[in-house]
């Protein structure tokens, strides 16, 4: 073989390669598949949704994951729901909210529902003042409380078309948040005030130091648990009413009404 | 004739029944709680209450909720998350999507727990929490069915090797530090030849004790970048956020030529003294904690990054150094010993990090502060609780050994006081005085005096006398009834039914005073009438005290009002704020009123270390005749 058929064959090579990367190029700066960026891709709406969850996160976590409380202990100004609850004395409480993540998950999902679908309209309202056509299908959005994060997936089937089309349908959104811990503390103390009526938050603490976990008894019986994240001061607080003891021996008043 | 004869029988019985029936059901519904409510008027579900608390869209039913198909209590399991929850209603349970069975957690298969190990974590949860946990930490389910307690389940999770987990990601070559199971390599290369690394493939690559930022691994983490907390240390990060070794400002020893060194070679463990070394040490009193530089970084913090070993020593409300995890109790004042003032409650201060976090125990003084120390090679070691006080048979307690017996009881045994009486008036329905008071206080019952003359209680509280006898009483209300019976006052002497001494709770019960409740009911077990005796001569000179004259000293109004006050908030006592309540008591001899003096009382909050119990010696004053009347009421004047 000659040089010449050599240095023919390198050259063939270098365009060769010289079209490969500009044909990444363009596929990756230009094209951008929504199937390669799962997430909100050119949707610019992740830091609305973020401060969205955050939000709604800090003001759910004030009582005890309900928006609206309907049984609940007025403390400081707070509508403090009740987890466990009994009327009378000497007695363990009866649940109130047994599954407590899952509440906090629904009752989310209900308060930022309308601001994140607001967020993702806001979007897409950019891309049609930037002229492209847009074709949007029914919207569908769940959220997942997962350790340190918040998963918002969003099923919104939209289409873009301007010269190109271009389709998207899943958006998955993770926001870094500790409510998952503040539940699963919240679950295992409520598991304690229904047997035993009390739990030992000290000792927990020393287990999770990043988080500060106070208890307040009231006079009348009623235990208000008060846990936060010494960093995000992200809170959670809920009330127990469990083996409450009457002032005195008790014998006038059976109990407080329920 | 016959016919309508049995025609009135039959419509009389029918009265008479449903007038039977009416009268019975009246009286069940007297009766209260009555019903068992699925849903109350507040939003409460399953509660015993009155019908008139339940809401009308929800079931109710004449019986305990524990009977009824809706409300009853069992536990409710949740599939997704593996976690069981007991006392729950079935209602409850099923509108959250739970399952719930009548059986008890400890007999449902699927709450059975078990040891899950979650990398160098463990945790003893059922089986199905444990699948749950490994699913999201992305790890292979490790769960030991065999072991059943946590301390041997934490044991049983050890430290497992951590490395570099080399892998290509967005055309670069980068790095995770954790361990072999999570990096899940499917080759392992292990050998470093010349420098570089051998047999990289895009999957992932598992170099054991290697840190990331090791040179010969190529990837784009370079070596400390930042500072951060790791398990209470300080830990080195690359810039690709992966930890490091722990941070020593000798940048060098602690990279260890990207290698893995145990924290104690890097440097000694610290005890707050050096704020460039990482390795905080529990039992030091030091942790992990971000360096507040405040202006100009005065002060000195660590070389490099924001974190260091903080001390987490605490100072309590009396200047001494806590150790983290200590706790110690806080009072209101004076405790214990019958002194805790009206108002106050025992608190539980524990020092979690540097911070002193003040836990109340109960109100009403329901729950005492106990406090015990442990002797540790770094000194002391307190630790506190607060547990029930046992306050509650203390009045029944006849002897001082049975009274004294603290697996029985919270109680403390005071010497006898004349003329007392325990359990020996009943209640009353006017606020703040029991009935026995209240009716010394409408009567009058100073007899006129003569040569010898002994005069009974149960007269007004303020009387108007006139005579030589006196009379010493304290009276009161009584739980288990017995009034003192008025018509034997004047001829009897004087008695007690205490003749050994008192037994009362060590630490007195709070009162919602300002409710209707039992309050008065307390405060007037304990009653006390004393009749002095005098002489007079028979042409001149005053007359002369013969029998139970201590009854006229301040000392006898003391003592009878130390076992008023120990009762609860009863008696003439001093508040939390340090006020003295005067109207808790009445105290007469012969028509005049005398005045307990204000008891030394301590107030304000201060660190509960137990002192030693020392013996006071008091005088047990013994006679008859005359009579002082002191009524104990509630300490009021909160």
């Amino acid at each position: 073989m000659s040089i010449n058929n050599k240095r023919g064959q390198v050259t063939i090579f270098i365009i060769v390669a010289l079209v490969i990367v500009a044909a990444i190029l363009v596929f990756f700066l230009w094209i951008k598949p929504s199937y390669i960026t799962p997430t909100t891709g050119q949707f610019a709406f992740e830091s609305c949704v973020e401060d969205v969850i955050e939000e709604e996160i800090l003001t759910l976590g004030e009582t005890g994951g309900y928006i609206k409380p309907e049984f609940y202990y007025n403390y400081q100004g707070y509508k403090i729901p009740y987890y466990c609850y009994t009327n009378e004395y000497y007695k363990p409480c009866v649940v109130q909210q047994p599954l407590v993540k899952q509440n906090f998950e629904e009752q989310l999902l209900l308060a930022s529902k309308e601001k994140i679908y607001s967020c993702f309209e806001s979007s897409v309202d950019e891309f049609k003042a930037r002229g492209y056509d847009v074709r949007e299908g029914e919207k569908k959005l769940n959220l997942e409380i997962n350790p340190e994060e918040v998963v918002v997936k969003l099923n919104a089937p939209v289409t873009l078309s301007q010269e190109t089309s271009q389709r998207f349908t899943d958006f998955e959104i993770k926001i870094n948040s500790p409510i998952y811990d503040l539940l699963m503390i919240s679950t295992s103390i409520l598991q304690f005030e229904a047997k035993y009526g009390d739990s030992d938050t000290s000792t927990t603490m020393f287990f999770y130091p990043n988080l500060i976990i106070d208890k307040y008894k009231q006079g009348e019986g009623t235990t208000i648990y008060l846990l936060e994240d010494k960093q995000t001061r992200t809170k959670l607080q809920f009330a127990s009413r469990s083996y409450a003891w009457p002032p005195g021996y008790g014998l006038v008043e059976s109990g407080i009404e329920g | 004739m016959k016919k309508l004869t049995l025609t009135k029988l039959l419509l009389t019985s029918i009265i008479v029944i449903t007038i039977f029936a009416s009268l019975v059901y009246a009286a069940g519904t007297r009766s209260q709680p009555s019903v068992c409510c699925e849903k109350t008027n507040a939003g409460a579900y399953c509660i015993n209450t009155e019908p008139a608390n339940c809401d009308a869209q929800h079931q109710q039913s004449p019986t305990s909720c524990e009977t009824t198909s809706y409300c009853k209590t069992g536990t409710c399991y949740d599939s997704k998350e593996g976690i069981c929850m007991s006392n729950t209603p079935k209602l409850l349970c099923d509108q959250a999507g739970g399952t719930w069975d009548a059986k008890s957690e400890e007999d449902l298969p699927q709450c059975n727990l078990g040891c899950c190990i979650i990398v160098d974590q463990a945790a003893l949860v059922p089986l199905v929490r444990c699948k749950r946990l490994s699913s999201l930490y992305g790890v292979e389910i490790d769960y030991r069915n065999e072991i059943k307690s946590e301390m041997e389940c934490i044991a049983t999770a050890t430290a497992k090797e951590k490395g570099a987990c080399v892998f290509e990601e967005d055309f670069s070559r980068t790095c995770r530090f954790e361990t072999r199971e999570e990096c899940d390599a499917q080759e392992e290369v292990e050998t470093i030849v010349n420098g570089t690394a051998q047999g990289i493939t895009n999957e992932k690559t598992f170099y054991e004790d290697y840190l990331c930022s090791a040179e010969e691994l190529g990837t784009d983490c370079a070596r400390q970048a930042s500072t951060d907390c790791y398990e209470g240390k300080v830990y080195w990060l690359d810039s690709c956020g992966n930890r490091e070794n722990i941070y020593s400002s000798d940048k060098d020893l602690s990279w260890n030529n990207g290698r893995v060194l145990d924290a104690d070679e890097i440097c000694a463990p610290n005890d707050g003294t050096n704020k460039n070394c990482g390795n905080c040490d529990y039992l030091l009193g030091t942790r992990c904690a971000e360096f507040e530089s405040g202006l100009l970084n005065i002060g000195g913090g660590p070389e490099n990054g924001d974190y260091y070993c903080k001390k987490t020593v605490c100072e309590d409300s009396e200047g001494n150094e806590r150790k983290n995890g200590e706790s110690w109790c806080v009072y209101d004042g004076d405790h214990g010993k019958g002194k805790d003032p009206v108002g106050s409650r025992h608190y539980k201060a524990v020092c979690v990090d540097g911070e002193v976090h003040v836990e109340p125990c109960a109100d009403f003084r329901n729950e005492q502060c106990i406090y015990d120390s442990i002797e540790t090679e770094d000194g002391e070691f307190g630790v506190a609780q607060c547990r029930v006080n046992m306050w509650q048979t203390c009045l029944q307690k006849v002897t001082k050994e049975s009274c004294e017996n603290e697996a029985k009881g919270d109680c403390k045994w005071l010497p006898p006081v004349t003329g007392l009486l325990i359990g020996e008036a009943q209640g009353t329905a006017k606020p703040g005085v029991g009935p026995q008071a209240q009716e010394a206080m409408n009567q009058q019952a100073f007899p006129e005096a003569g040569d010898t003359t002994t005069q009974g209680t149960e007269g007004e509280a303020f009387p108007e006398t006139t005579g030589t006898g006196t009379g010493a009483a304290i009276t009161g209300q009584a739980l288990f009834g017995g009034d003192d019976d008025k018509d034997k006052e004047t001829d009897e002497d004087t008695e007690t039914n205490r003749p050994s001494g008192v037994c009362v709770p060590d630490i007195p019960p709070g009162f919602d005073f300002w409710k209707k409740g039992d309050a008065q009911g307390i405060c007037g077990q304990a009653s006390a009438k004393c009749i002095v005796k005098f002489e007079k001569p028979l042409v001149f000179g005053d007359r002369e005290c013969v029998e139970n004259c201590e009854c006229l000293e301040t000392e006898w109004g003391t003592q009878a009002n130390t076992i008023c006050s120990s009762l609860g908030d009863c008696g003439g006592y001093v508040n939390y704020i340090g006020e003295y309540g005067k109207k808790g008591y009445s105290w007469i001899v012969e028509d005049e009123l005398k005045e307990v003096p204000k008891p030394k009382v301590a107030i304000g909050r201060n660190i509960g270390i137990p002192e030693e119990e020392t013996e006071t010696e008091t005088t047990s004053p013994t006679g008859n005749s005359i009579i002082v009347d002191l009524i104990n009421n509630l300490k009021g004047d909160k």
